[in-house]
């Protein structure tokens, strides 16, 4: 994929035409608003969860939980990004833990295991695509693959745990220069994606699509080719994510953690990114998953019932979709207000 | 055309990845048991007996459901069991179905929802197909014995108790300093009765261990961060009291990613997976239902009640055992 330098917006190439001060502050509120909740949350339970949450092995811990789930969040994100809901990816999940569970069982060295558990997530991703590139509807085409996989995973490992995995420790429960070694493989993940949806023609193209699928075939972009790739990303992030969660527990459990996508979506609504697709923020979708991790272990350090966790998880989904369509409304309205065309402006 | 030959492509080689993983399966399990699922092989099979379970995905209950189907076909009967996923509703369709399609000669109900599983039992008495309930009477809103249907009747209190005793005397005897006591999130039928059982015969076992801190996790995974994540506050704690197969497996992984030593980990549960990690000496005592004793004399009830679905079913009080210690 080729390199390419973005290009500036109206804005910024002249002072004089800068953005209304009230549309400038409701973008800051969108676009650094989770950092604002992230601080409040960390100033909050630093009194509540004192002495113990402001330390550093509960940072590092946190980071280790979120880790993990932001693997999931980054193959949800780049899907909603595409314009597209992946629900299969707990399914997904499951079965490329599974399948490296049992070729690690038959004595497959651990890197070829694992490069099948990840083949397996990128031929699920392909045949979702493939699917609904014949005109099904997304949600239907991966609730039904989720429904598939969950049974094939079961079939697979005969309904069992498939336990003592510990050729994958090296990128489960091992720690590098203190760090937990899922940590670093969700970093690489991130910065991949993100150099790949920013600085790449596939990667705007990609979004491109997301945004308006009609709007990019007119302008000649393959879109059928680029909602597979987009598809294939959501598979082969959701198969890292279930071979990571294998490697933690040295454990691969065939039922599909329907879980992984709520926090995954809680992840991306925080962050912004649109239901809609065309746009999104991979490192804020980092944040997300670290605001959720942060919350879930602050409440419990401060010896809140794990319930409120989940109600909390639960609010947070609502309030980010809230403050993401209030902030666009409002910008759109602002912006027709005072005449001005929201395109130009580069803030979609 | 295109897209169709893709679409093939594709589809053809998820089916033959995901067949060749399977097979690879099924033939173990055919190497591990020649019959097959034909216990009977060979044989006109006595008549079928579906087993409803609330989810294959539970270890134990899985092992009960295996422990079923051995028993049955060794009696001649096939088994079919059916997998509820949690969904209380699916269930009681499930039961409806089989009566509708006079399908089965006898059921094995362990109820999602117990409170909502008389109607089923109501219809399984008017079609005269005798089931075995996993449950007191009460349970499903019912006094005493009953016509076509049998009780295995787990007694919560005596379980609890057995949990907390074995934590408590492997507190006082490996130099318990301070506990942690996971439960899963669930609200199955005797979860509080449990929970208090094990909270009242751990303080009066081991009055100077004190349960420092309580988690739920629903699963290994989010067992091992709740853990670590406790640990951290409460670094003294070297007691685990799991009320759960799941948060057993991650306190032990928790505690291996912390370079830490147990005094001890008590798992209420006894699914395969925490008798392997008992085996391995990563949990240290495993309370558990013991059904495959259980399952025999249900079973036997069982077989007598469809020669005779009128007749009143026994109540059998599933056995609770220990296994492993200090």
């Amino acid at each position: 994929m080729a390199l390419i330098t973005r290009a500036e917006t109206v804005g910024q190439i002249s002072p004089n035409n800068a953005l209304p001060w009230k549309i400038r502050g409701l973008l800051l509120i969108r676009d650094q608003g989770l950092l604002a909740l992230f601080i409040a949350i960390i100033a909050v339970f630093a009194f509540w969860g004192a002495p113990y949450f402001l330390t550093l092995p509960t940072a590092i811990s946190v980071l280790n939980a979120a880790a993990i789930a932001s693997i999931f969040a980054a193959g949800v994100a780049v899907g909603i990004m595409t314009g597209v809901l992946d629900l299969s990816v707990p399914g997904t999940a499951a079965l490329a833990g599974v399948v490296t569970g049992r070729l690690l069982q038959e004595g497959l060295p651990a890197g070829l295991a694992i490069m099948c558990g990840l083949l397996m997530g990128l031929l699920v991703g392909v045949v979702n695509a493939v699917v609904v590139l014949r005109g099904f509807n997304p949600l239907i085409v991966t609730i039904a693959m989720l429904s598939v996989l969950s049974g094939a995973s079961l079939l697979i490992a005969g309904s069992y745990n498939i336990s003592g995995l510990t050729q994958l420790v090296f990128m489960g429960t091992r720690t590098y220069f203190g760090i937990p070694a899922p940590v670093y493989i969700a970093v690489v993940l991130f910065i991949i994606l993100t150099v790949f949806l920013k600085f790449t023609r596939g990667g705007t193209r990609l979004l491109a699509v997301g945004g308006s699928a009609e709007a990019a075939r007119r302008v000649g972009i393959a879109v059928n080719w680029y909602r597979i790739l987009g598809f294939a990303i959501s598979g082969l992030c959701a198969a890292l994510g279930g071979i990571v969660t294998a490697a933690y527990i040295t454990t691969a459990v065939p039922s599909a953690s329907v879980g992984t996508v709520f926090t995954a979506m809680t992840a991306v609504a925080l962050a912004g990114v649109p239901f809609v697709g065309g746009r999104g923020s991979l490192p804020r979708v980092g944040l997300g998953v670290i605001v959720v991790s942060t919350i879930s272990a602050g409440l419990l350090l401060a010896k809140v019932p794990a319930d409120w966790s989940s109600v909390v998880t639960g609010v947070l989904l609502v309030g980010g979709l809230g403050l993401n369509m209030w902030t666009t409304n409002t910008t759109s309205k602002l912006l027709l207000a005072s005449g001005d065309d929201g395109a130009k402006r580069g803030t979609r | 055309m295109k897209n169709t030959r893709a679409l093939t492509i594709a589809g053809t080689a998820l089916a033959v990845g995901l067949l060749t993983l399977s097979g690879c399966s099924a033939s173990e399990e055919a190497v591990a048991d020649p019959a097959g699922s034909g216990g009977s092989a060979g044989t006109e099979s006595k008549g079928e007996i579906a087993f409803f379970t609330p989810s294959s995905q539970i270890d134990v209950v899985a092992a009960l459901a295996d422990g079923v189907v051995e028993y049955f076909e060794g009696e001649g009967y096939t088994v079919s069991i059916q997998d509820a996923n949690f969904d209380a509703v699916k269930q009681a369709q499930q039961i409806q179905q089989a009566i509708d399609t006079h399908s089965i000669v006898g059921a094995w109900i362990m109820p999602v929802a117990p409170e909502t599983a008389a109607q089923s039992l109501a219809a399984l008495q008017a079609a005269k197909i005798p089931a075995v309930v996993e449950g007191p009477p009460m349970s499903v809103n019912l006094e005493g014995p009953q016509p076509g249907i049998a009780f295995d009747e787990p007694d919560f209190l005596k379980y609890g108790t057995m949990i907390g005793d074995t934590a408590a005397k492997c507190a006082v005897d490996g130099e318990g300093r301070e506990a942690l006591f996971l439960m899963p999130p669930d609200a199955a039928g005797g979860t509080e009765q449990v929970i208090g059982a094990i909270e009242d015969s751990f303080a009066a076992g081991a009055p100077d261990v004190p349960i420092a801190a309580t988690g739920e996790a629903a699963d290994i995974a989010s067992a091992q961060t709740t853990v670590s994540q406790l640990l951290i506050a409460n670094p003294d704690a070297n007691v685990i009291i799991a009320a759960s197969d799941e948060t057993a497996l991650g306190a032990a992984g928790a505690f291996k990613a912390a370079n830490k030593t147990p005094a001890c980990i008590v798992a209420g549960g006894g699914g395969d997976a925490a008798v392997a990690a008992l085996e391995a000496g990563d949990i240290t005592s495993v309370v558990s239902w013991d059904y495959s004793s259980a399952v025999g004399e249900a079973g036997a009830d069982l077989i007598r009640l469809i020669s005779d679905p009128t007749s009143l079913g026994g109540i059998i009080e599933t056995p609770v055992k220990a296994t492993g210690g200090n």
